[in-house]
């Protein structure tokens, strides 16, 4: 953004004159020989610094540290719906080899049903009234 | 530029190490914050990650058929995830779902009718709009409605990694559990329809939405109620083709003009009723709890926590806009301002009698020089080649490197030598005013080449009897290294833009210690040089213009100078530059109120050089930051566009400024990396240097004086 100002363009001589000792002359502009404004501001910045920092670390986490998952919701076996749409497990209407490669058309109630037990541990553990509803094989098709 | 400088470097550095790191750790975790408000501020109006992209459908092959024909809920959640299952709303039972929310405008209207129907509905609201309208999730909630997540972005997820998808849900509940305190199980993927739309694009991604625990809710029926097509057109989708059917509506409350959608909803309500449906939530349809579980702990908290800075951010981004814009103003109005007095001032340079008659009286040239070994007689022989009477001469300030005996070896007659106890270069310089001859004084560095024509160039101007001091053109000699070229397209800019500008606004602040001269009478009225300041020579050429003189620039009287050849070099060059800048305008402030002769610095200069100098460099950084945001976080296409068109016109405004200096413009193909490293320095640089002039420190070779015993400065 800046064309550099050209008050800041003076190509004086950086040298550093003398020695450390100083006379008792009148304080160069800014300089503050007590000190004490250098520690006052100090003693803020630590605490804004500090204060910008974990903020900026909160917000940050806010946006990283979220939960994906989902809580648990368990749904009771659906009564009447199933008989309907679910003739037979699904393969017989595609017998395109696609499907097959799902693996399951056959087998699927049944390895649905073996798994249920290990997988929906979880939602059971929540809900332990509707354990059985998350098996729900049946239900699909 | 010389080498003490060079070697005291190591010094100087540790001592800058050695100091806490509170100068570096503030600007930096105050950066970091403002970065965090702006993406959160982003979120909540949905420019960060914004993705507009939609995928069209493609094959089928491996979603399920009993999916594609089963009803509009699918659970791949657990144990169905390998084999997802999928339901139906039960029959007469109606589930109205609204997307897109909340919006201020139209969620409440929905609510209203809702509720003056006693029917619970479900909302898929997206994060974004979560965030920004918390308070109609309250409502939403409070009169009973179910929430789904429908993603933060509403992007479609299709062409988004896993990554992204999980951290879209996150992301949405960290919202809701801000602004509900629940989370939710219920998830609708952006542009979707009824479950025969599945295809194998986007079913993987319900399956993988499955296996985070979330029930995809698909529908049944798809008003369109987005197109407007007419109150009429909408009802009429909403209803079952099989009367008693059961039916899941998809409206939206939000995305545009929803009034069809509003007055269609009150009559598909009052027409499903006197069907004998009845209005349930998914849950309640479902026979299941609700899909709202309270959250607790630190979910709850980083949700309230998200929300909170985020309204502080949307709060609070006005005024950053409002920074932003002052820069922009301030540079804008300023090459503006180059880009009309520029050339009115190089057309006024162009006349040789611009001054009246020509000045051929002799000048006295002053060398200070302290350890200038290896420069001082190059500048000398330069100075013997002048073509302009001059007298010279040269003050060794306590030099210990044998500078003045190189200076006696050469023995030239126009040359005096004045040694004098070390005692800066503002004594150095009044000793040498002291002893001048003559009434004009130029002033050089002791490691400064002059052209031939340069002092004549140089004291032209003097013809006119208020020009108090004159100018010249300061050059980078070494500028084939990149750090040497960036610091040469910073002096021709300099020098060929501003410093003309400021000429012509009669307020040039600062006359380079390498190349100007003085009418004797206005050093004197001022008192001479002083050592108030790191930067004695804009602290007196203020002094002069506050004396009501006037100073010019003379573009055609050229010094060539060595640059620092390193950043560490720079660095301390520029901190001493703008420190002593920063000081010479708080010496002078009284100028701004002052009347007489320095009203016109006081009201027009000082303000000029803070703005441009201070105020508009410290501000600098919002720019890079919202550039850094721009690029990573939102339309990063846009981003570059517009910072490749700023870069055009500094590079336009640059060839003009080179072209104005009949310099090659080979150098400016730096300038883009100019703008990503050098610029950045720069305001590093002024921004160390506030902070030591606010904190009151003492920096290492400020008013170090002179006693005796110590004279020999510390090698390194």
């Amino acid at each position: 953004m800046t064309l550099t100002d050209p008050g800041s363009v003076h190509p004086a001589q950086p040298d550093m004159y003398g020695s450390d000792t100083e006379e008792p002359a009148p304080a160069p502009v800014f300089v503050d020989q007590s000190g004490v404004r250098g520690r006052m501001l100090r003693g803020l910045g630590w605490p804004v610094s500090l204060v910008g920092a974990v903020l900026a670390a909160a917000m940050a986490g806010s946006l990283i540290g979220g939960q994906s998952e989902a809580p648990a919701m368990s749904i009771p076996p659906q009564p009447s719906l199933s008989p309907s749409p679910s003739p037979s497990p699904t393969p017989s209407p595609s017998p395109s080899p696609t499907p097959p490669a799902s693996s399951s058309p056959a087998t699927r109630p049944a390895t649905t049903r073996g798994k249920t037990p290990a997988a929906t541990s979880k939602p059971v553990a929540n809900t332990p009234r509707k354990a059985t509803s998350s098996g729900q094989p049946t239900k699909h098709a | 530029m010389s080498r003490h400088q060079r070697r005291r470097q190591s010094l100087r550095r540790s001592r800058r190490l050695a100091a806490p790191p509170l100068r570096f750790v503030m600007p930096v975790a105050l950066l970091a914050c403002l970065l965090a408000l702006l993406v959160l501020r982003g979120l909540a109006t949905n420019e960060v990650f914004h993705d507009t992209r939609i995928a069209i459908s493609v094959d089928k092959d491996t979603v399920p058929q009993s999916l594609l024909k089963g009803g509009p809920i699918i659970d791949a959640r657990g144990s169905n995830n390998a084999n997802p299952v999928s339901y139906r709303i039960p029959d007469r039972t109606v589930v109205l779902s609204f997307d897109d929310g909340p919006s201020p405008q139209w969620t409440p209207k929905i609510l209203d009718v809702l509720k003056a129907h006693g029917i619970r509905a479900d909302f898929f609201v997206t994060g974004s709009m979560t965030t920004r309208n918390p308070e109609l999730i309250r409502q939403i909630v409070a009169g009973g409605n179910e929430i789904g997540v429908h993603t933060f972005t509403h992007p479609d997820l299709v062409f988004q990694s896993h990554a992204r998808i999980a951290w879209e849900l996150a992301q949405t509940q960290v919202a809701l559990a801000g602004v509900a305190g629940v989370h939710s199980a219920l998830f609708r993927p952006p542009y979707s329809s009824d479950a025969s739309a599945m295809d194998d694009w986007n079913y993987p991604v319900i399956k993988y939405v499955g296996a985070h625990g979330y029930l995809t809710a698909f529908i049944d029926a798809d008003t369109d109620d987005w197109k407007r097509p007419g109150v009429d057109a909408i009802v009429k989708a909403a209803m079952p083709p099989v009367p008693g059917a059961g039916r899941l509506i998809l409206l939206h409350d939000a995305g545009g003009d929803r009034a069809e959608t509003v007055a269609a909803l009150e009559q598909i309500i009052v027409k499903l009723q006197g069907e004998g449906y009845h209005f349930a939530t998914i849950s309640e349809a479902l026979g299941a709890p609700s899909a709202m579980v309270p959250v607790h702990g630190y979910q709850l908290w980083a949700g309230k926590g998200f929300i909170w800075a985020t309204k502080a951010a949307v709060l609070g981004l006005p005024v950053l806009v409002g920074l932003l814009a002052v820069v922009g103003f301030l540079n804008f109005g300023r090459f503006a301002l180059m880009l009309v007095l520029a050339p009115i001032h190089a057309r006024r340079a162009k006349r040789r009698d611009a001054w009246g008659p020509p000045v051929t009286a002799p000048v006295t040239v002053l060398v200070p020089a302290y350890n200038e070994f290896e420069c001082i007689a190059n500048t000398l022989n330069s100075l013997a080649a002048s073509d302009y009477p001059i007298e010279v001469i040269v003050i060794d300030d306590g030099s210990t490197d044998g500078t003045s005996e190189i200076v006696e070896e050469m023995d030239l007659p126009f040359v005096r030598l004045i040694r004098q106890a070390n005692g800066g270069k503002s004594t150095a310089l009044n000793t040498g005013i002291a002893a001048a001859s003559y009434d004009i004084i130029v002033m050089m560095d002791g490691d400064t080449v002059f052209e031939p024509s340069t002092v004549r160039e140089l004291v032209q101007p003097f013809a006119d009897p208020a020009i108090g001091a004159v100018a010249g053109n300061a050059k980078v000699g070494n500028r084939d290294s990149l750090i040497g070229a960036w610091q040469h397209i910073e002096y021709v800019l300099g020098h060929n833009l501003d410093r003309r500008m400021y000429d012509m606004l009669n307020v040039i602040v600062t006359i380079p210690g390498a190349v100007g001269a003085f009418r004797r009478e206005a050093l004197e009225q001022v008192g001479g040089m002083s050592d108030d300041t790191l930067a004695e020579d804009t602290d007196v050429t203020m002094a002069v213009l506050c004396q009501g003189w006037r100073i010019v620039y003379a573009e055609r009287a050229r010094a060539w100078t060595e640059a620092p050849a390193s950043l560490p070099q720079l660095w301390s060059q520029r901190y001493r530059w703008s420190y002593g800048s920063m000081q010479a305008m708080w010496k002078h402030r009284r100028a701004v109120t002052a009347g007489g002769p320095a009203a016109r610095f006081g009201r027009l200069g000082l303000p000029f050089v803070v703005l441009f100098g201070v105020v508009a460099p410290l501000l600098a950084p919002l720019v890079d930051l919202f550039l850094l945001y721009g690029v990573l976080f939102g339309d990063t296409q846009a981003t570059l566009y517009s910072w490749g068109g700023f870069v055009l016109l500094q590079m336009v405004l640059a060839g003009y400024a080179f072209h104005l200096d009949k310099e090659k413009p080979w150098h400016l193909i730096t300038l883009p990396v100019q703008q990503l490293v050098y610029r950045q320095l720069m305001y590093l640089v002024l921004l160390q240097s506030s902070i030591t002039a606010m904190t009151g420190g003492r920096l290492r070779w400020q008013k170090l004086r002179r006693t005796g015993e110590v004279a020999v400065p510390v090698e390194a």
